[in-house]
């Protein structure tokens, strides 16, 4: 590393008797006047075999400045007993110490790092020694951001395809407070940043699901005005084209009124290449697990009758929708919850080993959601133009966008449609994926507030389990899951704990006290609760230790930018 | 360490010769005695008790009084202190030698000497530091072919080989017969050389605005000598922490002269003041006291005080103002303080203490000499 020698050295590196080197950790002080700042790389020299020489790369976590004051009685006793104006002579000594994480060794060499060794800000080359990025092929490389260092040195970050899309690892969980619009942006500029550069982009299929506005409406249209120069400069520095997204199509859902307006149930309308979608009994007869999915079922009541329902409205031969014997005059939601067998004569009956009584509470829970409080979503027929949602996720084909919207849907028909999607897809990959060649290779599966479908501290439910399937199956069949919420807590820890790369963005210090973070560093965790907009810390399975990234703003058109 | 490594063979080389009562467990540290620089004062100036002669005058001709105000000066009015020299050195015992009825103590020891230069912003950065080692023996303790053979090896290894009973003026001080207690003195001796070598080779860079401060005072030879070397005042201050307490001193002449001791002289300096300056050594050497602190902040009213020396060449009353603006000067320097780090805090100039620390830094450390010189 020959430039190394050009850089100039900022410091030299440090042990002392009670602040050790390590191979895990070095320190070192700082020039006089050099600004250093937390998440920088650095480099320090290294011995290696036959006097040569390798580099130690690292990241900043904590810089502490000290000095020869044994106490703060020194320093007021120096201010001449407390005069706040005084003026001292001669600077008292002083320096700044940079407590740096070893991330690599250019040689492989993890000696601790000596004492008095020059330490270099790294180059953009180090950067990439240091993140191990140098060992990952040109063609499994994913721009996830860009590092700026204090000394204006930028670098691009590059994950490593195979450990977002499978096979070595998969899922990305993005988790951080609300109100800074970066969660939703991020999955959004990576899924767009792996369609532009992974091999096979054209074999990957893509699912987002729009839970908050119409923010994901429009993902096909560019901004009205363009967007900035430094956001186009930052674009082109990562290697990527600023455009929107092309072949999307909206799924967008069934409402009360969309009958007599035709208008969908949404916050705004795509400019083209918009279905409807609504869900009639014949569509969701072998979903209702999800659709109750957070009703309390201790013993297992509904579960058994929604078994039965099931079992009763399906063709023995074809497994399809069939209903027959004492289920025949069953057809839609009105018959199901008011006729036989469920009720004769307004009564609830016992149906199989469930008890009139329990039939009776889930005929009071289904009214609920499918008729009292429903969104407008669940309905008798499916007219012709209105599609069956699970059967439009299942023509997906690979270069596809899906955006399935339930922004304006109720708890229950979110979790239905989410986990409906979910099961859609994993079905057809666990089960005939490999016979079906015209399957997406891969398919990312977006969703913003995975916290309600996955939440941490749950026992069972359909949903959860559907979740973590794909979350502990989906990396060998090529589903993956791109989750993101507002604390990394508050989901099940085999969610987050079975994704490669964790996206993290500003979180308070009480969320990141939990012990889902124990991966971080004390240090890492004070800056997390600092972070800008915009600003995010990122882990990947082949990283060491966690960077610091920025991103670009999205090149498509987002709601209120009209 | 090379001179550690050289050491350890000539400990061999003496081994084989004399029979050897080695310190316990290797090479122990000689702890500096308290206040050493107040008897080495003292010891320097056993005639001179009684200091009568104002060796000042003021530009308007009025008679100085005893006590002036000196309310600091900062760097940023008037930039006077560039320069500050201190010495400091590290003794270690190594053994008794015993040949035939002949006995005599080995010493280690490292002395340095190092000069600060402090940049406009406050700021220091060394200027010259200087280390060097030495071997300590009673050279009349020993037989001659022994010696000679020492020496050799000493010179051969770069260290040099002092006697121990060789007369000089600080180990004089000590007048006690027993060679080990001498041999501080001796390396203090050997450290107050190697500062005036450092003083000749800052002299050139020193100005009006370019002073240099010594730590200690002046009196030593060949300092006072070297500086007498012209007409005019050079720009060497020192600076004392600890001076002898028995002079006394006579202000004004006749049946009205006040006849004060030190106590009482200084009891009654004010903060940001200082005395009238009284001529030593027929009025070569120029001294007064400078109050630097407020006496109800120190644990005693004869702390916060520091003695300052001028050389004199001229033998001529030195004009006041330059002495005012040199206590200004140094009242200036108490902030910042070494305090919690030195006992003599409240005297001390920090950056004499960033000097002594430097040398420190630059001396082997006690538990690598005390690994490598031991008797094999």
């Amino acid at each position: 590393m020959s430039e190394s020698t050009e850089r100039p050295v900022i410091g030299l590196s440090s042990a002392t008797a009670n602040q050790p080197n390590s191979s895990d950790e070095f320190h070192f002080w700082l020039a006089p006047e050099v600004i250093v700042n937390p998440f920088d790389i650095v480099e320090a020299e290294q011995v290696a075999p036959g006097g040569e020489k390798s580099h130690t790369f690292g990241i900043v976590t904590t810089l502490e400045h000290s000095t020869d004051a044994p106490s703060h009685l020194s320093n007021f006793i120096s201010n001449d007993f407390g005069q706040v104006s005084t003026e001292p002579n001669t600077l008292r000594q002083g320096t700044t110490v940079a407590r740096v994480a070893v991330l690599s060794n250019d040689q492989d060499i993890y000696m601790p790092v000596m004492n008095d060794r020059p330490v270099r800000f790294a180059d953009e080359k180090g950067i990439h020694v240091a993140l191990g990025i140098d060992q990952v092929p040109e063609r499994y490389r994913v721009p996830a951001g860009l590092i700026a260092m204090s000394n204006g040195t930028q670098a691009v970050v590059y994950l490593d395809s195979r450990y977002i899309l499978g096979p070595e690892g998969a899922h990305v969980n993005i988790s951080g407070i609300s109100g800074l619009a970066t969660k939703t942006s991020y999955a959004i500029f990576l899924i767009q940043s792996i369609l532009q550069k992974v091999e096979n982009r054209d074999r990957i299929g893509v699912i987002i699901l729009n839970v908050k506005h119409g923010d994901l409406l429009s993902i096909d249209q560019p901004p009205p005005r363009g967007l900035d120069p430094e956001q186009h400069e930052l674009w082109e520095k990562l290697g990527l084209t600023p455009k929107p997204f092309s072949n999307v199509r909206y799924l967008l859902p069934y409402g009360k009124d969309t009958y007599t307006t035709g208008r969908p149930n949404s916050f705004r309308l795509p400019e083209r290449n918009w279905f409807t979608y609504a869900y009639s009994l014949q569509d969701t007869y072998n979903k209702l697990d999800l659709l109750l999915s957070n009703i309390p079922d201790p013993w297992d009541t509904v579960g058994a009758l929604i078994g039965e329902i099931t079992q009763g409205l399906s063709d023995p031969k074809t497994g399809q929708w069939g209903p027959s014997g004492k289920w025949k005059g069953v057809h839609d939601w009105q018959t199901l919850l008011n006729g036989e067998p469920l009720v004769k004569d307004g009564q609830a009956q016992a149906v199989g080993d469930v008890r009139a009584q329990s039939v009776a509470r889930f005929r009071r829970l289904l009214r609920r959601i499918v008729q009292t409080r429903q969104t407008g979503i669940f309905i008798s027929q499916r007219p012709k133009h209105v599609k069956n949602l699970s059967e439009e996720i299942a023509r997906i084909r690979g270069g596809e966008t899906i955006v399935v919207d339930i922004a304006r849907l109720a708890d229950d028909e979110q979790t239905l449609v989410f986990g409906d999607i979910l099961r859609t897809i994993y079905n057809l990959y666990a089960e005939e994926g490999s016979e079906r060649e015209d399957l997406p290779e891969k398919v990312i599966i977006f969703v913003d507030e995975l916290n309600k479908y996955a939440p941490a501290r749950e026992k069972e439910s359909p949903i959860l389990e559907q979740v973590l399937d794909i979350a502990e199956r989906g990396r060998s069949l090529g589903v993956v899951l791109f989750g993101a919420e507002q604390f990394m807590s508050a989901v099940h820890e085999r969610v987050a704990g079975n994704s490669s790369t964790l996206v993290l963005g500003r979180s308070g210090s009480a969320e990141l006290s939990s012990p889902v973070y124990r991966f971080l560093d004390p240090a890492i965790k004070a800056n997390i609760s600092r972070l800008q907009k915009g600003e995010l810390i990122l882990s990947h399975a082949t990283f060491r230790q966690p960077v610091k990234i920025s991103f670009p703003k999205p090149a498509y058109l987002q709601e209120g930018a009209t | 360490m090379q001179a550690l490594r050289n050491l350890r063979h000539i400990l061999e080389t003496i081994a084989q010769g004399v029979e050897v009562l080695p310190a316990v467990g290797g090479a122990v540290e000689d702890l500096e005695r308290p206040d050493f620089e107040e008897r080495e004062d003292q010891a320097l100036n056993e005639e001179e008790r009684v200091f009568e002669t104002i060796v000042e005058r003021s530009t308007d001709g009025t008679r100085p009084s005893l006590y002036r105000p000196t309310p600091p000066l900062t760097r940023s009015k008037r930039h006077l202190f560039r320069y500050f020299l201190d010495g400091s050195f590290r003794s270690y015992f190594l053994g008794t030698l015993l040949e035939h009825e002949r006995e005599t103590p080995v010493h280690f020891a490292q002395i340095g000497a190092c000069v600060l230069r402090r940049e406009d912003n406050g700021s220091v950065r060394r200027e010259v530091l200087e280390i060097r080692n030495l071997l300590l023996a009673g050279r009349k303790r020993l037989s001659s072919e022994l010696w000679s053979k020492l020496e050799n090896v000493a010179t051969m290894a770069d260290i040099r080989l002092v006697d121990l009973e060789e007369r000089d003026i600080v180990s004089g001080v000590l007048s006690d017969f027993d060679l080990r207690n001498k041999a501080a003195g001796k390396v203090r001796f050997e450290m107050h050389n190697l500062e005036a070598e450092l003083i000749r080779r800052v002299l050139p860079k020193l100005g009006l605005d370019q002073w240099l401060v010594v730590d200690g005072s002046l009196q030593f030879q060949p300092t006072l000598s070297d500086l007498e070397q012209s007409e005019i005042i050079k720009p060497v201050l020192g600076v004392a922490k600890n001076f002898r307490k028995d002079p006394q001193f006579v202000f004004g002449r006749g049946p009205r002269a006040e006849r004060r001791s030190i106590y009482k002289l200084l009891a009654d300096l004010k903060p940001y003041h200082r005395t009238a300056a009284f001529g030593a050594r027929q009025g070569k050497l120029v001294f007064w006291y400078v109050r630097l602190r407020e006496q109800t902040q120190v644990d005693y009213p004869l702390m916060g005080v520091v003695k300052a020396e001028l050389v004199n060449p001229s033998l001529e009353a030195v004009p006041s103002e330059l002495i005012d603006l040199l206590s200004r000067a140094l009242v200036a320097e108490r902030s910042v303080t070494p305090h919690g780090q030195d006992r003599r805090w409240h005297a001390h100039l920090y950056p004499i203490f960033l000097a002594e620390r430097a040398i420190k830094e630059s001396l082997v450390s006690r538990e690598v000499v005390q690994q490598f010189l031991k008797w094999r």
